[in-house]
């Protein structure tokens, strides 16, 4: 009964791990997968082939591929988001399409988009942190804020406009570090 | 997996003589107790995983490991051929547990060193 | 699309499989293993049948085992980039 239930949740599991959109929750359910599969060795009276199970394929190789991922391009984008308490509604909705817009050029390049929302002044943002671009919303668009040595950001300010269309108008500023 | 993280660092510095207790005792234990040299070996790569965790700091040198692999792996063709093919075993059967315990200890440093040149190698020259 | 196509296939296959096997009983004639399960002790001192096959009576699968492992850390290191000194 026990075994039966282990032997449903690989499947699970498996069909979880190529289902995910994102890669690091891909690798977390292969890792869940090659223990559950120890455990079923375990019950079929194969420890040694459960250790080895377990040590490599849940830990090493799940380390591996977790630091590979880090070796992967990160794209990080800074939403900075101004007087949120008036035309609530209304910035939702830009937001929600703009982030998504940028999250689909990411998945064109094969990177790994990081979106982080703050409500911190833009100067504060380029002084303190690392970023890769920095998207301002306005009254009627936004605008986005990159580094002159980043090369990706022609091309992304293209895709918006491609995307986005006539409805809201997109600014571009280039530092100049 | 950040460069300054306390709490990562601490716990995997206490984990640390756990990690090898362990390992020894599955490589020692592996003629009487599931487990053996290639698994054991494998926790002991892991010892050298943990502590780049803690210390992302590229001062261990792969040299030594791939030298003491190589001896290995001639040691490990060399004792079988000598011990078994020519028939020890079966005239010195007393011999037999130390050879075992012999060649488990000889497979887990090999499979340590191999383990954790290809973690070494892939982390710190595979740079994008 | 090409998902849906893909798994009404799939899941055919699998019950084609699953109605084959349905009532088949495979027995194996199991000479080699009742041999080693009664006589690992006496012949090779172990306690533990795994390591008495993995050590003395099938010794050339070690052999190769290691030998894979060096040919694939050869492989690692000529694949990866040369930049550090080694």
């Amino acid at each position: 009964m026990v075994i039966n239930i282990f032997l449903m949740l690989i499947i699970v599991f498996a069909i979880l791990s190529i289902q995910s959109n994102s890669l690091r929750r891909a690798v977390i359910y292969l890792g869940i997968l090659s223990l559950v599969s120890s455990f079923c060795y375990l019950l079929y009276g194969s420890p040694d082939v459960a250790i080895a199970q377990a040590v490599i394929g849940s830990t090493l190789s799940t380390i591996l591929y977790l630091v590979a991922l880090k070796k992967y391009k990160l794209f990080t984008i800074y939403y900075v988001l101004q007087n949120t308490d008036t035309e609530e509604l209304d910035s939702d909705n830009t937001e929600r399409k703009v982030i998504d817009i940028i999250e689909s050029f990411c998945f064109e390049r094969e990177l790994e988009p990081d979106v982080v929302h703050t409500s911190e002044n833009l100067e504060n943002i380029e002084a303190h942190y690392q970023y890769d671009v920095i998207v301002l919303q306005k009254e009627r668009g936004i605008c986005l804020y990159g580094n002159k040595e980043n090369y990706l950001l022609d091309s992304l300010q293209k895709h918006l406009v491609k995307k986005l269309g006539n409805k809201l108008n997109v600014s571009y500023v280039q530092n100049t570090v | 997996m950040n460069k300054d993280s306390e709490i990562i660092s601490n716990t995997v510095s206490l984990l640390y003589p756990f990690i090898i207790l362990f390992a020894f005792y599955i490589i020692l234990n592996g003629h009487i107790t599931p487990g053996g040299g290639f698994q054991g070996g494998a926790l002991l790569s892991a010892i050298f995983i943990t502590k780049y965790m803690g210390i992302p700091t590229n001062d261990t040198d792969l040299k030594n490991f791939k030298i003491i692999e190589k001896i290995m792996f001639i040691i490990i063709m060399i004792i079988p051929m000598i011990f078994l093919f020519n028939g020890l075993n079966k005239k010195f059967s007393f011999l037999n547990e130390y050879y075992l315990i012999l060649m488990n200890i000889l497979i887990g440093i090999k499979v340590c060193c191999g383990l954790s040149i290809i973690f070494f190698r892939f982390v710190f020259y595979e740079s994008r | 699309m090409r998902r849906i196509i893909i798994f009404i296939i799939m899941s055919f296959i699998f019950t084609v499989f699953m109605f084959i096997y349905k009532d088949s009983i495979v027995v194996f004639p199991n000479q080699v293993s009742d041999y080693i399960k009664s006589n690992f002790i006496i012949d090779t001192g172990a306690r533990n049948a795994v390591t008495s096959i993995y050590l003395n009576y099938r010794v050339y699968d070690t052999f190769f085992e290691t030998l894979t492992l060096l040919v694939s850390i050869i492989g690692v290191i000529h694949f990866s980039k040369h930049e550090g000194e080694l």
